[in-house]
């Protein structure tokens, strides 16, 4: 089973930028409750999607991540965007319920299904 | 067979859960429904450093989860939900969750208070975009950003502070010429070379499509309009009665606040009232604990005298 996987500004290029699958990342941080509220929903993400891969930034453990976080857009907590060979392609700003998250991003991924489908090559 | 509870607590913030530890520990078969946000409002809050026996002070969850803690040592039970309407007319008193009905003989709402917004359509539609209302949560995002915070009271001003320490300029707009905030925090704001005023102004506008990229003021005094660019606007201007529930079942006033004789009771036998829901002026932790006891006294005495009259 696929887990929700810490990233780190450093592994950016690694983990999301060049990897073919499409890849959720909930910005967060431990001072903000609703991020501690979605936190254990968005654990349970991984089991309901294929070929999906989930990841959690927090932006508060480094200036690097930081930076990262605001260089893609990200102005609230907790914001989960989803990047597809490196590309934003959507994203869910506040807390959501499991059925709701799941709903909401599924709609976001069907938009890209090219993305899924893995040899389609991407528009650079 | 459906249980006939004590005591229905709505509300876990620290007023809610103080009133769940005193009628738990009385006996009283308890049942908090916690609403959206166990802790409510403080659990939002990271820094608390005024609230007594922490003396090097403790976070907003970590003292949510000692108060959650302590009501369920005496056997307090919770619901994980959102109570989405009430019936006071008859006894038993009735509290919904979607169509689920809970029932008991009396019932503590300590349902807190709301940030007010400025009712803007760009308001909602760049929640989170640039819009917010928190600078705990996200005063790190607006880092060497300029940022226009609006209001003027406690909360304004201590929020642009927070922000002050990412931010590179804080706007602080207020629709009076002076702030209504205590000398404390306006002391330290006006000494925070960051933190800059615009008096008796309003922001009309948010502007931006998919985020904010300014404001839209206009002067009160000469009615004169002009844009300011920033990339982030926090609304502070205070706070409304979490009421909303509550209409047509107890009184309330023009502001929703609940119509109440000793501060805690209300027009309804059985139903009292703590916390932010009515407290126009403290909203400190410490002072929502105090009236969760006050209430939870008042419901325990309401029920040993014979418990279920005809509200």
């Amino acid at each position: 089973m696929s887990k929700v996987i810490e990233l780190q500004a450093a592994s950016w290029e690694r983990e999301v930028s060049r990897v073919e699958e499409p890849v959720v990342i909930d910005f967060w941080h431990q001072m903000c409750g609703w991020c501690l509220k979605l936190n254990p929903v968005f654990d349970q993400l991984p089991e309901r999607f294929e070929s999906v891969k989930f990841a959690k930034m927090n932006v508060l453990e480094s200036t690097e991540n930081r930076s990262l976080a605001m260089e893609n857009g990200v102005m609230g907590t907790p914001t989960i965007k989803v990047f597809c060979e490196g590309r934003d392609i959507g994203e869910i700003i506040g807390f959501r319920t499991l059925e709701d998250l799941e709903s909401d991003l599924r709609e976001i991924l069907d938009k890209r299904l090219n993305c899924l489908g893995k040899s389609t090559p991407l528009e650079s | 067979m459906q249980t006939l509870h004590d005591v229905i607590i709505l509300g876990a913030g620290p007023a809610g859960l103080t009133a769940a530890i005193y009628t738990a520990r009385a006996r009283l078969d308890t049942l908090v429904i916690t609403g959206p946000m166990v802790g409510g409002q403080i659990a939002l809050t990271y820094q608390v450093d005024n609230y007594p026996g922490f003396p090097e002070g403790t976070t907003g969850p970590e003292l949510v989860g000692l108060m959650r803690a302590h009501a369920e040592r005496f056997d307090a039970a919770f619901l994980e939900a959102e109570a989405t309407a009430v019936d006071f007319s008859s006894s038993p008193l009735k509290v919904y969750v979607g169509e689920k009905a809970y029932e008991a003989r009396s019932v503590i709402v300590a349902t807190g208070s709301v940030n007010r917004r400025l009712g803007l359509e760009s308001e909602e539609r760049l929640m989170g975009r640039g819009v917010f209302v928190c600078a705990t949560c996200d005063a790190v995002l607006y880092e060497g950003r300029r940022v226009v915070v609006v209001g003027g009271g406690d909360s304004a001003v201590q929020e642009a502070l927070d922000l002050a320490k990412f931010a590179r300029e804080v706007l602080i707009v207020h629709r009076r010429d002076a702030l209504t905030a205590c000398s404390c925090l306006t002391q330290r704001a006006r000494e925070n070379e960051r933190i800059a005023f615009i008096w008796n102004t309003v922001v009309e506008e948010i502007l931006g499509e998919r985020r904010v990229e300014g404001v839209r003021l206009r002067d009160r005094e000469t009615g004169e309009q002009r844009t300011l660019d920033c990339y982030g606007v926090l609304i502070a201007i205070g706070w409304d009665p979490n009421t909303a529930l509550l209409q047509g079942q107890l009184n309330l006033d023009e502001k929703g606040y609940v119509a109440t004789g000793t501060g805690v009771d209300t027009s309804v036998e059985g139903v009292f009232i703590a916390g932010d829901i009515n407290d126009r002026r403290y909203r400190q932790v410490v002072t929502a604990c105090g009236s969760g006891c006050m209430a939870a006294l008042e419901a325990e005495r309401y029920l040993g005298e014979g418990g279920v009259k005809s509200p």
